[in-house]
Formats: structure tokens, sequence, C-alpha cells
């Protein structure tokens, strides 16, 4: 990775720094899944959504939407650790 | 930050004033599009209508960026950083509804049907791995571009560079789809020919951001 040795990190900032990795593989995980997993199956799944054919449905809105909802997820979630470690910046 | 204190006050009162903006703004949006609908029911022309609404964005763009303009760097790409989440919310919203969105994403559908899907869920999809993995390291590392970001993070020039053309090939891209989309609209609403269109849409441009830019 870096040639120089990382600054020594408090164990607070190494516990804030494997949660915000394992909150990212989490929802990495669920992004991944949505994009590279259900659309390999796109053509077996034709079945009936609000009137239109589900992976359409999927592709148009379904997947936009929950891409949203990824972001947002994570920025509520990271939010809540920022203010539980000290190191949020406050509203503005 | 206690509530009394300048910083804090001086943030409030710039939130206060940028409200007031937004809702004059807005405000002042409705009513044109009032006026315009107006003149056009007297009978106005298309093309009347057409060079209206482009005057009336270049001027609105020339206002903002003669009101704003600054000479420091960090008033100029990141608005000083007291920019609200809400509002930034709505700049990158805005910068979502471009002309490639708008033009480019309705012709690939229609051209393509299904598989243009591909690039709905791309770049909403690609959303995502910037706003985990880049955006709030970015933002703490208060500087402006990508390889800068990625040169300081991984110490060295390679990096630095790999970023430097990813963001090429991805702004090339993008850029021609909406220079061509800029072309096509100036032309839609002047009734100029296609190559002067792409050039008064772009002159255009160039003037706004120059006018944001200009020393005190």
């Amino acid at each position: 990775m870096m040639d120089k040795p990382p600054a020594k990190l408090s164990l607070q900032q190494q516990s804030y720094w494997r949660r915000n990795v394992r909150g990212i593989s989490v929802l990495l995980s669920v992004w991944f899944a949505l994009s590279f997993g259900l659309v390999y199956f796109a053509r077996e799944m034709t079945f009936n959504f609000f009137g239109w054919p589900f992976s359409f449905w999927l592709g148009a809105q379904g997947a936009p939407l929950s891409y949203c909802l990824i972001v947002a997820v994570y920025a509520w979630w990271i939010n809540r650790i920022d203010i539980e470690y000290g190191v949020d910046e406050g509203q503005d | 930050m206690s509530p009394t204190d300048p910083q804090h006050r001086a943030q409030s009162d710039f939130k206060k004033n940028l409200n007031r903006l937004y809702l004059a703004y807005t405000a002042g949006f409705v009513l044109l599009v009032f006026a315009v609908g107006v003149l056009e029911h007297w009978g106005l022309s298309r093309n009347g209508i057409g060079y209206i609404f482009l005057a009336a964005t270049v001027f609105v763009y020339a206002g903002i960026g003669m009101m704003s303009r600054t000479s420091d760097p960090e008033e100029y790409y990141a608005a000083g950083r007291r920019v609200p989440p809400f509002y930034n919310g709505m700049a990158t919203g805005a910068d979502w509804m471009s002309a490639a969105s708008f033009i480019s994403m309705a012709g690939t559908l229609y051209l393509n049907g299904f598989m243009g899907l591909a690039f709905v869920m791309g770049w909403t999809g690609g959303y995502c791995l910037v706003a985990l993995l880049l955006a709030p390291y970015l933002r703490k590392f208060a500087g402006y571009t990508i390889p800068d970001f990625l040169g300081a993070r991984y110490d060295g020039n390679l990096a630095r560079t790999i970023g430097a053309l990813g963001a090429i090939v991805c702004s090339f891209t993008y850029v021609v789809a909406q220079v061509y989309g800029i072309g096509l609209i100036t032309t839609r609403l002047t009734g100029m020919a296609f190559e002067m269109g792409i050039f008064a849409g772009l002159a255009g441009i160039l003037v706004c951001s120059f006018l944001g830019a200009c020393g005190q």
C-alpha cells in the first residue's frame, strides 16, 4: 500500500475505521448482488410487477431507487457513528 | 459551536440570505414562465420564446457569477465550503438533470430499449461507489479533484495519473454528449444553424464562468 509507515492510529481510530469498513462492505455487497447478481437472471424474472415485467422495472426504477437508499442508509449510519466517536461536524 | 459565537452567527446569516435568494429565484422563474405563457397567448412566435428563455438563462447565470465573483479558489470551486447540505444536494440534483440526461438518455432508451437501462443502472450505481468510497474522504481532504486526493492518499504520481486518466475518459464522453446537447438546444430555441448554435451555447457558458472568476 503506502511506502511510508502510516502514522500510529489510536485504538479508537482503529475501531472507528473497522466499523466504517464493515458497514461499507455490507452495503457494497448489497450493491453488488443487485447490480451484477440479479441482472444476470434478468431473462428469467419476467413475472408481472405492477404491470411491468419485473426485470424491466428493476432496471428502470428498482435499482436506481435501491442505490439512492444505499447512499441514504450509509449517510444516516455513518453520521451516528461519527457522533458516537465524537468526530461529527454538527448540523448546519 | 455555541449559538452565540461569531462564526456560527455568520453561518446562520449566510443561510438566511441563501434562503432568501433561492426563494427570490424560484419566484422569478415562476413569473418568467407565466409571463412567457401570457406572451405566447398573445401570439409570440416559438422562436421568440426560445430567444427569451436563452437570454434569460444566460443573464441569470451571468448575474449569479457577478454577484458571487471571487479570486479565491476555495470560494470558486467549493463556495467557501459554507453551503448547507440541503442546497448542495439540490445542486447535485441539478447537475444530474443535464442535456445528457434529458436528451441523450431519452434517445438511448428510445433507440436501444431494454439495453439502454444499462446506462440508468450504470451511472446511478456508480454514484454509490463515489458516495461510499470517495466522497467522504475527498471532503475531509479538502481538495477539489479526485486525482489530487488519490495522489495524496497513495502517495505518488501513479495513482494520480490513473485517476486523471479516468477523469479525462469519463468527462470526454460526457462533455461530447453535453456539448452536442447544447448545440441542439440552442438550435431548437433560436433557429440558428447547428454549427453556430454550438458556439453560441459554449460562449454563453464561458462568459458565465469567467464572470464568476474575475479578480475583485
